[in-house]
């Protein structure tokens, strides 16, 4: 044979997604292990009390906001629309990694998901949440929240079903339904064990009320199977719809800048950058802190850098093709907006999103760079840095400068306005902590299903 | 160290004889179709010769998105390292190593350039029209008896067009075609030739990982000239219109003709003895997931293009439309939405539509006829912009149509018989043989 050597080999046969010595029990072990131990690690400590204190701060502001008013951030003027959407679309583009890993990766035959997508998919819902606190305390009036949705009542007021940020609150609901619906029923199996070898009365009543009475018997499995299938189909439409209507939000209107065709399919593939880069940024301390390392491999995180280069050339592609239509249409205003966003006051942000999302990830070219983790690592925070940048980008830029230059301003964010930024972090990790240390972080029973113990002809390719 | 040591193939996986009679076939079918419609077309007057470029540019598009569809096939396989569609790459190979040959016949798109009684891109009649101020010959020249708004209308439109003369020239316009043409060259031969040299290339795979190499920068390359060759070549037709969506809506056609193309090609070669074992239900099965899944996405893109579009009610943009739903069209653009959409998307919802084989067969001739409709819709209105017509379709689409799939039959015919059918040698063919759907 000629000799390739074998990095490049393990481009057509890819190593084992279960690497060291583990059998059916041994990975049970593991997941199972870091529920079970009596203290989670010190680091879990640390990060728990530190995003702790972050979800304190955001309480603080969103007390302060709703006791005050929103004039305590920087909207005004012609930035109307300020940090909280940007918060807001940031959440929940991040909220995209999960179903796509469960749903669309499953529906593709990607064995690799199997390692990450109890965690993705958790992830997903704690980022949903944050997104929808950010529109509901814009709302001014936060206790009348709930007249976003059509309820029939006493005053003959409905909401406008004409309004785009209307069909945000069902496409959103829908898809944290479903997400939360989808993760859940994963789980169950997996709680089944959990409460099996549950050795307190409060944990197996907990487990066991959560288990929906698993027992494992064929004919569950097989159920279980069919409806994993099913719901993978009828989530595969959300991972497209939900930021499709997010892109609404800005591209129905007639703002140059924010009224473009390409708006759908670039900001999908936006969330699904921003959403693996998330990814990334939790596991790769997560498997090191748990002990995770056999379960999520060297080869998990090589195909999430990939699917990470992937996304960001498309969006690359669709700001190039921003640009270029907003020079081919011949409209001064598309025109101008352009020019102003990447040479205006803002372009400093505009670069950020430059570099962070399109030129840093071409380092992803090189399968050495790949498998670093520190790299990777670094890279996941930038991207996560750039994909804000973007959603800033594109409400801010388009606003601040508009068609009448005397009520031009630079926009600059308040402290209320920077604190809920960080303090949504703490919620978000506040969850993920949680998570961590009381559910199992990989779908035991998925993993089990790519051992090679588990295709009785598993020496033959 | 392929995995296919234990692997005997038995079937026929040669054209053989096939080759040379589709090759003659295709060159009948070209002469005939491309005859028969410029006799029919460049005889008449000013009016059917534009009606006949009109129709052979649609045709010509129809043809060259089969084969981009097959190039992306290709390209995507070697990216994601998968294992099911080994089998049919061979074919989709040589699909795209066909574009040469259709695109050689695109060139003649250039000709209307040179007569002056035929507008294609009107772009262009308005540029020149700027070079010999003071002469009415634009299309939208001043006429007595305009009124003053329309006069400034045409003013404002021509003033546009102008603006953005920096692209939308003549020069610039052959030179990009030539481009885009070029690439496309070099791709389709670069992957048949190493895929095919992989086929006698015993225990190495050295020719497979350097196609992987290569296939990744290739889908970049892929995405620009397919966007903007779709910019030129039908957007550009109704040149004040623009939208960033556009590129993308072209390439979901084109990869799901390319599905379908595949669809095709198999039954017909197997309906003759060829590949009959290496390409089983479980094959269909997953292009009409694709077919399935593309039509689905068509439909997401050139919703997201309209929705927007008529939601923001802009004028600029909102023509496309008004165009599309002036007289006649609106039964076109009616029969699009159903017929390219709604009905194929309910139909391949089904298991079994997609595991029989012939009636997936027969999906898939319907969708191809599905997408040349979209690039009729695209192209045609174009033809007598904004003015209530007769339908134009005849016979010298039909022609046209036909002329151009006998150049793609016979592009493939000429490099069908130079190596096997089947990768023999892909290190990933046995598990593509073994593949089940669950």
């Amino acid at each position: 044979m000629a000799n390739s050597t074998s990095i490049d080999h393990v481009d057509i046969f890819p190593e084992a997604l279960v690497q060291g010595t583990h059998d059916f029990h041994s990975v049970t072990e593991t997941v199972c292990g870091i529920i079970e131990a009596p203290k989670p690690p010190k680091a879990w400590y640390i990060i728990f009390g530190t995003a702790l204190a972050l979800l304190g701060v955001l309480g603080a502001m969103i007390v302060y906001l709703v006791t005050t008013g929103v004039g305590v951030w920087g909207n005004n003027q012609p930035v109307a629309w300020g940090w909280p959407i940007v918060n807001f679309v940031f959440w929940v583009g991040i909220g995209h990694a999960g179903t796509l890993i469960s749903a669309v990766l499953f529906l593709f035959r990607q064995d690799w998901r199997t390692g990450i997508n109890r965690f993705s998919e958790a992830m997903t819902i704690f980022a949903v949440v944050c997104a929808g606190m950010f529109p509901a305390i814009h709302v001014g009036r936060v206790w009348f929240i709930w007249w976003v949705f059509p309820l029939p009542n006493q005053m003959a007021m409905w909401p406008n079903f004409r309004s785009p940020l209307l069909w945000d609150v069902f496409a959103v609901s829908t898809y944290f339904s479903v997400s939360l619906l989808f993760w859940y029923m994963g789980l169950v199996p997996d709680l089944a064990s959990v409460r099996d070898r549950a050795v307190t009365k409060a944990k197996r009543f907990w487990y066991g009320l959560f288990s929906l009475g698993w027992t494992g018997s064929n004919r569950q499995w097989h159920r279980y199977e069919r409806a994993y299938l099913l719901l993978a189909a009828l989530a595969t439409p959300l991972v497209l719809s939900v930021h499709s209507v997010v892109s609404f939000d800005f591209a129905t209107s007639q703002l140059a800048g924010w009224h473009t065709t390409i708006f759908p399919p670039y900001f999908v593939a936006g969330a699904i950058f921003s959403g693996f880069a998330m990814v990334l940024t939790l596991s790769i301390p997560a498997r090191k802190i748990f002990g995770l390392e056999e379960l999520i491999t060297l080869r998990h995180i090589d195909n999430m850098t990939k699917v990470i280069m992937a996304t960001g050339m498309m969006v690359g592609y669709a700001y190039a093709m921003e640009f270029f239509m907003a020079w081919y249409s011949g409209n001064m205003y598309e025109g101008f907006t352009f020019i102003n966003r990447a040479f205006g006051p803002y372009a400093w942000a505009y670069w950020i999103m430059v570099s962070c999302n399109v030129l840093s990830p071409q380092i992803f070219w090189f399968k050495k760079i790949r498998r670093n983790l520190t790299v990777v690592f670094i890279m996941s925070l930038f991207v996560n840095v750039g994909m804000w940048f973007e959603r800033f980008v594109i409400t801010v830029t388009s606003l601040n400068r508009d068609f009448l230059p005397s009520s031009w301003h630079y926009f600059t964010p308040t402290w209320v306005d920077i604190c809920t930024l960080i303090g949504s972090f703490g919620l978000f990790f506040t969850l993920f902590m949680l998570f961590c240390r009381f559910l199992p972080q990989v779908a035991i029973s998925e993993v089990k299903n790519v051992l090679p113990q588990a295709h009785p002809h598993h020496d033959a390719h | 160290m392929t995995s296919n040591h234990n692997l005997t193939l038995t079937g026929d996986y040669q054209a053989g004889d096939l080759a040379p009679r589709m090759k003659r076939l295709g060159l009948l079918l070209a002469a005939l179709g491309l005859g028969a419609g410029a006799a029919m077309g460049l005889t008449g007057d000013a009016d059917a010769k534009t009606h006949f470029w009109f129709a052979y540019l649609v045709a010509f598009c129809f043809a060259l998105t089969i084969g981009l569809g097959g190039m992306f096939f290709i390209l995507i396989g070697h990216v994601v390292n998968t294992h099911w569609n080994v089998s049919l790459r061979r074919l989709a190979e040589l699909t795209m190593g066909a574009l040469p040959v259709v695109c050689l016949f695109g060139l003649a798109m250039l000709l209307p350039f040179f007569d002056h009684d035929v507008e294609i891109w009107q772009w262009d009649s308005i540029n020149s029209s700027e070079a010999h101020a003071g002469e009415n010959v634009g299309a939208h020249g001043g006429d007595a008896s305009d009124s003053l708004s329309d006069k400034l209308d045409h003013a404002e439109h021509e003033h546009i067009v102008q603006k953005k003369a920096a692209y939308l020239n003549r020069n610039g316009f052959i030179f990009r075609l030539l481009g885009y043409f070029l690439i496309w060259a070099w791709i389709g031969r670069f992957f048949l030739s190493k895929s095919a040299a992989q086929d006698t290339a015993g225990d190495s795979i050295d020719n497979v990982l350097r196609m992987k190499k290569v296939a990744a920068p290739m889908i970049f390359v892929f995405a620009l000239t397919l966007s903007f060759a779709a910019f030129d070549l039908i957007m550009s037709l109704d040149e004040t219109w623009f939208s960033t969506i556009f590129g993308v809506y072209i390439f979901a056609g084109s990869f799901l003709a390319a599905n379908c193309w595949l669809v095709i090609m198999s039954k017909w070669l197997q309906a003759r003895g060829k590949m009959t074992d290496v390409i089983n239900t479980e094959h269909y099965h997953d292009l009409g997931k694709w077919m399935f899944a593309f039509t689905f996405f068509w439909g997401y893109i050139a919703f997201s293009q309209f929705m927007l579009i008529w939601y923001a009610n802009i004028p600029e943009e909102t023509h496309f439309y008004m165009n599309r739903t002036l007289g006649m069209w609106q039964n076109y653009s009616y029969l699009l939405m159903v017929g390219a959409f709604f009905f194929p998307f309910l139909a391949l919802l089904s298991r079994h539509v997609k595991r029989s084989t012939n009636v997936l067969c027969g999906m898939a001739i319907y969708i191809l006829a599905m997408r040349y409709l979209d690039l009729y819709w695209l192209i045609m209105p174009n033809y007598h912009r904004g003015e209530v017509i007769d339908n134009p379709f005849g016979l010298v689409e039909i022609s046209l149509a036909v002329g151009f799939i006998g150049l793609l039959i016979f592009g493939i015919a000429r490099n069908a018989g130079k190596q096997s059918l089947l990768p023999l040698n892909d290190p990933l063919l046995a598990k593509c043989l073994g593949h089940k759907n669950l």
